[in-house]
This record gives C-alpha cells, sequence and structure tokens, in this order.
C-alpha cells in the first residue's frame, strides 16, 4: 500500500498528518518591507475610488481627528504581504507554507479564499511598521465542494506595531481543492 | 480657520434604526478592477492577475476579487455610508462564490443591531451582501462604530474605551 502523500490523499492518515500542523506557528513575525506609506494607501484609494479624504489628503486629515493620514483599516493584511519575495532560507521554517506544499504535492492545488474576519484594534498611521505572527488554526478532513474535493485551512494572523502593541487581528480560510474534481463548473453564474 | 472646515459628523447613532437599509453601491467588474485591487494589496498571487493561471492550473472561469480586495470594497460600501466618523470595529466575510471580469457587483445591508456598549461607544451591526445577478457571493456582517452625539468621535477611543469584539456587554 503506498504510504506517500498523493497515495494517502483522502484518508484518515493523511487528514491527521495535515492536522500535525494545528497550533503551530508559521515561523517568525513577518516584518511589513515598509513602513506605512502614503503611495500605497493611494494606490489602494485610487483602485476603488475610495475619496475619503483622511487617507489621502493631509490638509483634510489635519483637521480630522486623527491629525495626520490613516490607512484605510481594511489594508491592515497589505502591507505585511510577501508578494512574490522567497522566503528567508534560514527563518526556521513556516508552517503554513510546509502545510500547503503538503496539499500541494497531493494534488490540492487549486486555493481559494473562502473566509475573512478582521478585526481592527487600533489606527494605523503613516510611518508604522507593522509585523505579523501567523498561527495554523484548523484543518478540516476532506470535503467534496462545488469547486472540488479538498480541505479548508484556518489561519489567525496576529499583526502588531513596532512596540508590539496589537493593530489587529484576523481569521482566513482558505479551501485548497484538486482541479477538475468540482460537482458544478467553476463558473458560478457569472462571466458570461 | 472657519468653522465649517471642522467637519461634523454626517450620521449618528441615533438617525439609525434597525431594519435600515443603505444606498446600494453597483460596480461593474472588469479585469482591471480585479488586478488592480490585487496589485495594490500585495495580493501577487496569479489568480489574482493571470487569466491563462487561473483557468489552465486552478480550473476557474477566470482571475477572480482576491480577499484584501473585497475586504476594502465592504469598507468603502459602509463608511460612504456612515461618513468619515463611522469607525469599522470587526468585519466577517464569507465568499461563497468568486466575483470575476464581466460581473455587475451590486453592495447592500441592512442594519440588525443598534446599541451602545458598556464603555459608552455606540455600534451599528450590519448584514450585507455582494450580489452578482441573483447570486449572493459573498455575504458579510460588520460591526461599526458611529458617534452618539456631535461632540462624539469614535475615531477618539483608545485601549479599554475601544471594544471592536464585542467583549464588553451591550446594552
Amino acid at each position: 500500500m503506498s504510504a506517500d502523500a498523493a497515495g494517502d490523499a483522502g484518508t484518515g492518515a493523511f487528514h491527521d498528518r495535515l492536522r500535525a500542523f494545528e497550533g503551530k506557528t508559521a515561523g517568525p513575525a513577518e516584518v511589513a518591507p515598509d513602513e506605512v506609506n502614503q503611495a500605497m494607501i493611494r494606490h489602494m484609494c485610487e483602485a476603488l475610488g475610495d475619496e475619503n479624504p483622511v487617507y489621502v489628503d493631509p490638509e483634510a486629515a489635519a483637521r480630522s481627528v486623527h491629525g495626520e493620514v490613516v490607512a484605510p483599516p481594511t489594508m491592515l493584511q497589505v502591507w505585511t504581504m510577501r508578494g512574490l519575495r522567497p522566503r528567508p532560507p534560514d527563518d526556521g521554517g513556516n508552517a503554513r507554507d510546509d502545510l500547503y506544499a503538503m496539499l500541494d504535492d497531493a494534488g490540492f492545488t487549486g486555493v481559494v479564499a473562502t473566509d475573512c474576519r478582521q478585526t481592527y484594534h487600533r489606527e494605523v498611521h503613516l510611518g508604522d511598521r507593522l509585523r505579523v505572527v501567523t498561527t495554523v488554526e484548523s484543518v478540516s478532513p476532506e470535503k467534496h465542494t462545488a469547486l472540488g474535493i479538498g480541505h479548508f485551512v484556518t489561519t489567525r494572523m496576529s499583526y502588531l506595531d513596532a512596540a508590539d502593541e496589537p493593530v489587529g487581528d484576523m481569521l482566513f480560510r482558505v479551501l485548497k481543492f484538486r482541479p477538475g474534481t468540482g460537482r458544478v463548473a467553476p463558473s458560478g453564474t457569472g462571466s458570461a | 480657520m472657519s468653522a465649517a472646515a471642522v467637519p461634523v459628523p454626517s450620521r449618528l447613532l441615533g438617525d439609525v434604526s434597525v431594519g435600515d437599509e443603505l444606498p446600494e453601491l453597483a460596480v461593474d467588474v472588469t479585469a482591471t478592477t480585479v488586478v488592480l485591487g490585487a496589485l495594490a494589496s500585495r495580493d501577487w498571487r496569479p489568480q489574482h492577475h493571470d487569466h491563462h493561471f487561473a483557468t489552465e492550473r486552478n480550473g476557474l472561469a477566470d482571475i477572480f476579487l482576491n480577499t484584501p480586495n473585497q475586504a476594502a470594497w465592504f469598507e468603502r460600501f459602509i463608511t460612504d455610508w456612515t461618513g468619515p466618523f463611522g469607525r469599522p470595529g470587526r468585519m466577517t466575510f464569507r465568499m461563497r462564490t468568486s466575483v470575476f471580469p464581466g460581473d455587475r457587483m451590486v453592495f447592500g445591508a441592512t442594519v440588525t443591531g443598534v446599541a451602545t456598549d458598556a464603555t459608552g461607544c455606540g455600534w451599528v451591526d450590519l448584514d450585507v451582501a455582494l450580489r452578482v445577478g441573483d447570486r449572493v457571493a459573498t455575504t458579510c456582517t460588520a460591526r461599526v462604530a458611529l458617534p452618539v452625539d456631535p461632540s462624539d468621535n469614535p475615531w477618539r477611543r483608545h485601549g479599554d474605551r475601544w471594544d471592536p469584539g464585542g467583549a464588553a456587554a451591550a446594552s
């Protein structure tokens, strides 16, 4: 009997291996590559057409309660996003990335986000340098979903400032699925 | 500085009642909507900008709106209604189906709760939906603070006086 990941995917043994990641922190805190800055805020606001002046107009922001420009709260996770930069080779391992890699190797290469809960503990100012600590919260048993056969992975992100004070937190759930195993066409009713 | 330059709250907690509906926001989603939002949010995974990757590797219909972009659209929809004194506390959303280029997304919301918590902070609870045609793509519950009177501003709250998770018992 095959003992490799593809061979036992879908069995309790594979789920047990996935669940071994639960409660593990995904490596050291990831520090934002840049301080919270006006250019990135402006790009986000212009992409959406958000005209709230406290995000982009220093004079209006100075007259507001903030006294200065602040970032939209929902940009919480943007500051620490890795983009396409590879993980540092000496960071001691990353439970979330290793878990995703185990799922990829077993054929669950598709990924869609399904659930997100963000809580905003304080406003974010220009010059803040945020960091995020990520923990693997849970991995579901194998599920048959409209998109395909897969596992739901839930992670918790705690965003901290330079003084390690909480700025916000996020629960984030994705479905890692096997492309082509869905019950229905993945188009939904959209994108005619 | 003239008095007119000092902003005043455009919506107070007392102006809001359970059952109120927010004005809808409709957006025609294009590839530009998806790609600009993904790039501006540093969400550079290819399923949000590379059509061939999305369809051929992921087996999806097209590139699709990424999570931080959806969060930002919900925030814009809600704070367009509250005005700049409205302060988001928590947003919980479930993406049931993806939003693709060519979709017309329509945001709508109903007020489900109006309360003042133990610290005196005024809170509005909203049930929000992002619809595409007759399909509900994303559901969202949002908790946003509003001023309780013209001199109040939820953004001045810090520490124990700001409880976005609702741990303090709401009255």
